[in-house]
């Protein structure tokens, strides 16, 4: 942004091609001020709702010569600020973008626009017996375009991929707004994996306005098998047990006994209250595989003294083991005001220490912390308890969450999983990657958008906020520490898992 | 021969001081692929004596190789312990190495079932046209945190970087494998393919060559019995299945043999590109080869979807041979990008994935 008078032709331009679907009203805008992160709020300057991809290239070339940021948004439902407004930029809201365009049940791939929810694509080809596997647990509200730009996973990817594995194609408009396509409908495509760069790359290099996914044949058969243990490390030890004997399960989750004390009294679906760990598995194939996953999964659960099992293979009873896992975040919700989810991945086998860690800064920040996880990859959601209306609780919450980060980073994993850096992990971007690595980010972030007017500011930290940050954790001083963002988060009626 | 990193940052970083162009060496079993570099201008560095497993977690499902050990090494150790590569890289004349596995990004049979190179790679060490190193990703399955290099370096040809070291997600093996055959055209192949595929089989290669169609079926022992009874075809001989799928994904079969060119041409499976000229069908139809055909598939089809596989032998090295692949517009803008960002001294393999060096 230059001038004022750029800002008023800008406006001006923008009016004339969006109607009153441009936004400058403060009410109205104050709507898109934050995703899921809300702690992290800043109202837009303008918001825009394009209609068609024409329209998108449009804003994109008047943004472009502008030098205004754009901010892309779907759902808002992402839970790291990735899609968290500019105060001098476009927020460009893809909601309008809302229809499948295309199923093909020969190819087995849905072309759809960015709008689409998750859900919608299964939705919409469950007739045909056909799904589409990334499942991220807020899929009822969070759309496929938000889902490529964080690279979404959900309980199905230890056996399904994440979203970078069930994507073909994209159509994209550039900063400078071109229009083009990276993949293909085939399995090639010439020159570099720009599908692979683009995924999970938060809105910084390109606006997606069109996805072609890959579907699947919903599996002839579905088990859960539920299993309760005395300690998180036999639960622990177990999820190691499965996968190195061969079982791949569809989806491999953990729960401990807060966590699970928090389900049952929010769902009341007959979770053992005297488990420590719990382990939720699920199988599916044909009948024949199902039924021979089963037995070879009772066998290692025996073996590995789980106290209790229960197999579900009708989906009724199937949908009440998962009802409390799925419901655990809300649950945990209940035992505090406030919580922070935290999003971490580390080596399998280092679960228990993990844990057993985790444990232990719980008791070194006072704050009580409940596990809930896709234990099958070693996706940890740890979920921070704390009263933000109680003086200090936010900061030892803060520090909670960000000694369980560099847990995961010192035991050779990563500060995120699934819910991508944004604005919330951006400082412990410093700690993973080296300087030399963060400048390569930055000359990709180039190689597409040399303007750099595509949500700046988020995902890559700066050298010299690194140096910051690091001069930051010099000081012992509470009031010195960077705001890693907190929780608070909205939609509190959506799943999170 | 270079077995550390550091000597091979250093030599990288000499060459880029000198604006020596370097040609990465590993096995050399895929030397054919790509566009020709210009060796008479390039030193060559060789990789294959970076070798060694780093790191192999059988409960985590993953392994840690150095770019130069041979890929027949890692698959022996994965298969002691029940487990594999699932996206069946081919080993050509045998001497293939992890490195260029990586770098080509050449998947087998299984790759429309169960994913490609990419889709099991879970981070790269690899150094960068300065001689600068670095770790990209990791060895956990999840991880979002910066731009996924690792994935895009797969299938680059060593013109981004030179691969050191890779972490890769593998599978548990089948029990059993099995393999049918039967007499069809390509199009009925195809179709065949795409129902047993939505009938959920447990479907791990499908081809079709000069009038056959093979499909092979992967998964526990119960599984297979159950599936068997919804195939047609005659069942192979354990051995005599292994040795195809081994033959189809190694280019061995006769029908690969001979003089000319190989075109490879990947579409959407149920395409009816270049049906009748190509000899053989892989992938459920998502990939036609072409083996010396009469008119260059570029003229005749999408020339985004064909890749010059293996060059005839008497065109190689002539100025004008034809691209490897064709790219194009914005895409190819941000390829030439990408290099300048990853190789500014266009000094690694120069030209090899992108035929057209750019100028700087």
């Amino acid at each position: 942004m230059t001038t004022g008078a750029d800002q008023i032709s800008l406006l001006r331009s923008l009016t004339e091609l969006c109607g009153d679907r441009l936004i400058t009203d403060d009410a109205r805008r104050r709507v898109y001020e934050a995703d899921g992160l809300t702690a992290k709020k800043q109202v837009p300057w303008i918001v825009v709702l394009p209609e068609t991809i024409a329209e998108v290239q449009q804003i994109m070339r008047l943004c472009h010569q502008a030098k205004v940021p754009v901010v892309a948004r779907g759902a808002g439902t992402g839970l790291s600020g990735g899609a968290m407004p500019h105060s001098e930029g476009v927020l460009l809201s893809l909601a309008k973008f809302n229809r499948i365009l295309e199923v093909d049940t020969d190819n087995l791939s849905a072309r759809v626009e960015p709008g689409v929810t998750n859900l919608a694509i299964s939705d919409a080809v469950r007739h045909l017996g056909l799904f589409y596997a990334p499942d991220p647990s807020s899929q009822i509200a969070c759309t496929i375009g938000g889902n490529v730009a964080e690279n979404s996973g959900g309980v199905h990817c230890l056996k399904y991929g994440l979203t970078v594995h069930n994507v073909k194609q994209l159509k994209l408009v550039s900063p400078e707004g071109e229009l083009y396509e990276v993949g293909s409908r085939g399995f090639d495509s010439p020159g570099l994996d720009l599908l692979a760069l683009l995924h999970g790359s938060e809105g910084m290099l390109g606006i997606v306005v069109e996805v072609t996914v890959q579907l699947l044949p919903i599996p002839k058969n579905i088990a859960v098998v539920l299993a309760a243990f005395n300690s998180v490390n036999e639960a622990a030890g177990t999820v190691n047990a499965i996968i190195s004997q061969g079982i791949l399960p569809a989806g491999l989750e953990m729960m401990d006994r807060l966590a699970i004390k928090a389900a049952e009294a929010f769902v009341n679906v007959g979770y053992p209250l005297d488990a420590e760990g719990l382990l939720i598995c699920e199988l599916d194939g044909t009948d024949a595989e199902v039924q021979h996953q089963i037995e070879k999964l009772r066998l290692i659960l025996d073996k590995n003294n789980a106290i209790q099992v229960r197999v579900a293979t009708d989906a009724a009873e199937r949908m009440q083991l998962w009802l409390g896992r799925k419901a655990a975040f809300p649950a945990v919700g209940r035992l505090a005001p406030d919580y922070y989810c935290m999003d971490g991945t580390i080596p399998r086998s280092e679960l228990a220490a993990v844990l057993a860690q985790i444990t232990k800064f719980s008791e070194q920040h006072g704050l009580d912390v409940a596990n809930v996880f896709h234990a099958g990859d070693g996706n940890l959601h740890p979920l921070i308890l704390y009263d933000a209306n109680k003086a200090g609780e936010i900061e030892r919450a803060e520090a909670f969450g960000a000694d369980i980060l560099n847990l995961c980073i010192e035991v050779g994993g990563t500060i995120t999983g699934e819910h991508g850096v944004g604005v919330e992990k951006i400082d412990q971007m410093c700690i993973q990657f080296t300087p030399e690595e963060l400048e390569l980010f930055h000359g990709v972030k180039s190689a597409f958008d040399e303007s750099r007017i595509l949500n700046p500011g988020k995902a890559v930290p700066t050298l010299s906020r690194c140096a910051e940050f690091g001069a930051m954790h010099v000081h012992t001083d509470g009031s010195q520490q960077t705001h890693v963002g907190l929780n608070a988060q909205k939609y509190s009626d959506l799943e999170r898992f | 021969m270079v077995t550390e990193i550091k000597a091979l940052s250093a030599r990288i970083a000499e060459a880029y001081h000198h604006a020596k162009p370097l040609q990465i060496e590993g096995g050399g079993s895929k030397s054919f692929l790509g566009n020709p570099v210009q060796s008479d201008l390039c030193e060559s560095i060789d990789c294959k004596g970076y070798a060694g497993i780093i790191d192999y977690r059988k409960d985590e499902l993953m392994i840690r190789v150095k770019a130069g050990t041979k890929l027949a090494e890692v698959e022996s150790l994965l298969a002691e312990n029940g487990q594999r590569l699932p996206f069946e890289p081919p080993q050509f004349a045998g001497a293939a190495t992890i490195g260029g596995v990586v770098a080509a990004g050449l998947s087998g049979p299984a790759r429309p079932y169960l994913g490609s190179v990419r889709d099991y790679v879970l981070g790269v060490a690899f150094i960068d046209g300065r001689g600068i190193a670095y770790e990209m990703g990791g060895q956990v399955m999840k991880n979002v945190a910066g731009y996924d290099v690792s994935r895009m370096l797969v299938g680059s040809l060593g013109e981004m970087g030179l691969i050191c070291d890779v972490s890769l997600k593998v599978l548990p093996a089948d029990e059993v494998s099995a393999t049918y055959a039967w007499l069809t055209s390509s199009v009925d192949a195809i179709a065949d393919f795409q129902r047993l595929q939505k009938e959920g089989l447990p479907l791990s290669g499908s081809a079709w060559v000069e009038g056959q169609a093979f499909i092979r079926l992967g998964g526990s022992r119960l599984t297979i019995a159950h599936a068997a009874g919804l195939v047609a075809g005659e069942k192979l001989d354990e051995a005599e299945g292994v040795q195809f799928w081994q033959d189809l994904k190694n280019q061995q079969l006769p029908v690969f043999e001979g003089e000319g060119a190989l075109w490879r041409v990947s579409v959407e499976p149920g395409s009816d590109a270049l049906l009748d000229t190509a000899q053989v069908i892989e992938w459920g139809g998502g990939v036609r080869w072409l083996k010396n055909p009469a008119m260059n598939p570029r003229l005749a089809t999408d020339p985004h979807t064909v890749t010059l596989f293996r060059p005839d032998q008497n065109e190689i090295d002539s100025p004008t041979s034809t691209p490897y692949q064709h790219l194009s517009g914005a895409v190819l803008v941000l390829n030439q990008n990408l290099k300048r960002t990853f190789d500014p001294g266009a000094i690694l393999n120069p030209g090899r994935l992108l035929a057209t060096v750019p100028e700087y």
